[in-house]
Parts: C-alpha cells; structure tokens; sequence
C-alpha cells in the first residue's frame, strides 16, 4: 500500500493547492515520538514545534496541520480529564466563561484559515509563493522567537539574582490593574478568589487563547494557564484543572468546525496522539533527573533552530537556496 | 464500504474541486469521536502500566 494514501486529506487538500507531499507513516511515527519526548522533557512547546515541522519535514498544508492538531489536543484533552480527575479544583463558572470566548476565538480562527486557504498566491521575487504559508510560517517564527527569547532572558536573570520576586511582581502588577478596570458586566469567581472581575476581560482571555489554537494549532496551555495565573490572579491549582477542563470543549469545538472545513486527517491525528503520549511518557523520568537553567537553554535553542529552518524553506521556495 | 470510497476518491483527487469541501457524515463523526476514545483508551494504559511499575508497597497503599 502506497505510504501517502493513509493520509487522503493531506493528499486531497495538497493535490488542490499544488503541492507535493513527502508524508511518510515512519517520518511521522518519529516526529511524534520525538515532539512527545520534547514535551515531557521541558513540559511545554510539544505543538509549538509541530506545526511548523510537519510543514517543513514533510510539506503538509498548513490547515491541515492545524486541524490534525485540533484533534489530537482533543484526545490529549480527554486524556489529561481521565488522569488529573478534574473535578476536585475546576472553577465552573470560570470554565463555562473561557469556553464561550475559546469557542467563538477558534471559530474566528478557523475562519481566517479559511480565507487564507482559497486565497491567491504572492508573488514574491518573481515567484508564486502560497500566502496560507507565508502568514502562518511568520506568526509561528514570531513566536518561537518570543517564547525562546523570554525563556532564554529568564534564565539569564534567573542565573544572576536567583529570580525570586520578579515573576510575583509582574503578576501583581497586571492583575490588579485590570481587576480595576470596570466595564460592565462585573462578575466575581469565588472558586478562583476573584471578587470583581469584568466579564469582558474573561471572555477576552478565552477569545485570544481560542484564536490562537483555531488559527495556529498550537496549544492553549502555554498561553491560557499563564493568562488565568498573571492575567485573571486565579490560584496555580484552580488555573491548571480550569484550563484542562475548559480545553475539553474548546478543542472539541475546534475540531467540529475544522472537520466541516475538511481539515483534519484522522490517520496523521492517531499516530501524532499515540507516539507524542508515547514519547512523553519515556522523558518524563529524565526530566525529573535533569531541570534547571540548562534545560531552558536548550528549549530556547531548539526554538531559535526551528525559525532557523523556516528560514531556510521560505529562502529556498523563492529560489534563494537550493535545500529542500 | 461508501465512507471508504469517498476517502479513495480523495486520495485520487477525483472529488469535485469547487472552492469548498463536502464533507461525509462519518468523516465528521470519526473525528470527534475517534480522538476521545484513543485519549480514553490511552489515559488507561498509562494508568495500568503505572500500577504495574510502581513499588509493591505503594501498590498496596
């Protein structure tokens, strides 16, 4: 059996935008294993570097990259629902509110996905270069840069007066300044501790984290836990089951929506969601051996070398560099 | 046995190409449900290969 013809919707949405896919089952068992240890080994970044190595490995549409994503983080969802038993520290409130502004966020996105896909193509340097790609390919380079960049100065100052403080300071600081702006509705979360809070600024947070999982495929966690934390003031516990909770259904929406599109490849979804939790699962003991500023070091290059890579294919589609 | 000749013709590029795709009932159904059963079915394997690894006496507590 041809290796391509277990992915029909990448062969489907690649034959309509004339493209030619390298999709190979190994080459996307190994990524996944290798995305997986990734996750486990620095608890974050998993989606961060999948989305655009799946397109620069492998050459696989951007939308259909970010659809398989959707569905795989709704496994990876209802997984994290079954380990962590989420009842204990949800805020329901809380989550029913994020999960209204993530559904409409990735509603938003996938709908800008959708423009981007039928659009026509630049012409850059006298070539024709796919827009989807050149968009989607720059945001995730801005931020790879950024987290790597952020991580990276972290552990610099970190290194030099032992942190402590900083991150508190921050978090006091842009918390209590938006708890006193005051656009009505106002609701409080007695669950998460939040006395006043305006309602706005809760469907916001739900809304820009959604866009970003609809548009990008990346994961909420990296953003929406950070946001009920330093944004919203929530306690780490209640954040970490809320965003796990709340995830649930925004990626459920997202994969109901992305699947009317004709994004999601079913077969690239299993084999990502068995070989990253695969993965995770073997690096996870050796990241409890090894932590520590070393560690943070290493995600920051890894970041920066992906950018790097999206360099090198963006130089080499407009005829700058012969490598791929 | 009709799914899998709407996925064939995918494959093929013989479904019409007419800026919009037509999705099939059972492509929509299996990709909300395939995922959570997988995550479920997951979720369980790491639990009972947890329980097999760890310490007798953690087991028994």
């Amino acid at each position: 059996m041809d290796s391509t013809s277990l992915f029909p919707i990448v062969q489907y949405w690649a034959h309509v935008q004339g493209m030619i896919t390298h999709v190979t089952l190994t080459g996307v068992i190994f990524l996944g294993l290798f995305i997986g240890l990734l996750a486990g080994f620095f608890g974050i970044g998993g989606q961060l570097f999948m989305t655009p190595l799946l397109n620069i490995l492998f050459n696989i549409p951007y939308n259909v990259v970010v659809g398989s994503e959707l569905c795989q983080m709704l496994g990876h969802s209802s997984m994290n629902a079954l380990k962590y038993r989420l009842s204990r520290n949800v805020d329901y409130k809380l989550a029913f509110l994020l999960a209204i502004g993530g559904a409409a966020g990735v509603e938003g996105g996938a709908r800008l996905l959708e423009l981007l896909k039928f659009a026509k193509a630049a012409t850059f340097l006298g070539r024709p270069l796919d827009l989807m790609f050149v968009i989607i390919s720059l945001l995730n380079a801005a931020l790879l840069l950024w987290i790597g960049t952020t991580i990276y100065r972290e552990t610099r100052v970190a290194h030099r007066r032992s942190g402590v403080g900083t991150i508190a300071t921050v978090q006091m600081d842009v918390t209590s300044r938006l708890q006193t702006i005051c656009i009505r509705p106002m609701i409080s979360l007695p669950v998460s501790g939040i006395e006043n809070v305006s309602l706005w600024i809760v469907l916001g947070v739900g809304f820009s984290v959604g866009l970003l999982v609809g548009f990008l495929g990346v994961g909420g966690s990296f953003i929406g836990l950070p946001a009920l934390v330093y944004i919203l003031g929530c306690p780490m516990g209640v954040a970490i089951s809320t965003d796990l909770f709340q995830s649930l259904f925004v990626t459920g929406y997202g994969a109901y929506t992305h699947s009317f599109k004709g994004n999601i490849d079913l077969t690239l979804a299993i084999v990502l969601l068995t070989c990253t939790t695969l993965g995770t699962q073997v690096s996870l003991p050796l990241a409890r051996r090894y932590s520590g500023s070393k560690v943070r070091q290493a995600f920051a290059f890894l970041a920066y070398l992906v950018v790097l890579l999206l360099i090198i294919k963006f130089c080499s589609l407009i005829g700058m560099i012969r490598v791929l | 046995m009709r799914f899998l000749a709407y996925l064939n013709q995918l494959v093929r590029g013989s479904v019409s190409i007419d800026g919009r795709f037509h999705p099939h009932p059972m492509y929509i159904f299996m990709n909300l449900v395939v995922p959570v059963i997988l995550g479920v079915l997951l979720a369980g394997g790491i639990k009972i290969v947890h329980w097999i690894l760890a310490p007798h006496e953690k087991r028994n507590n």
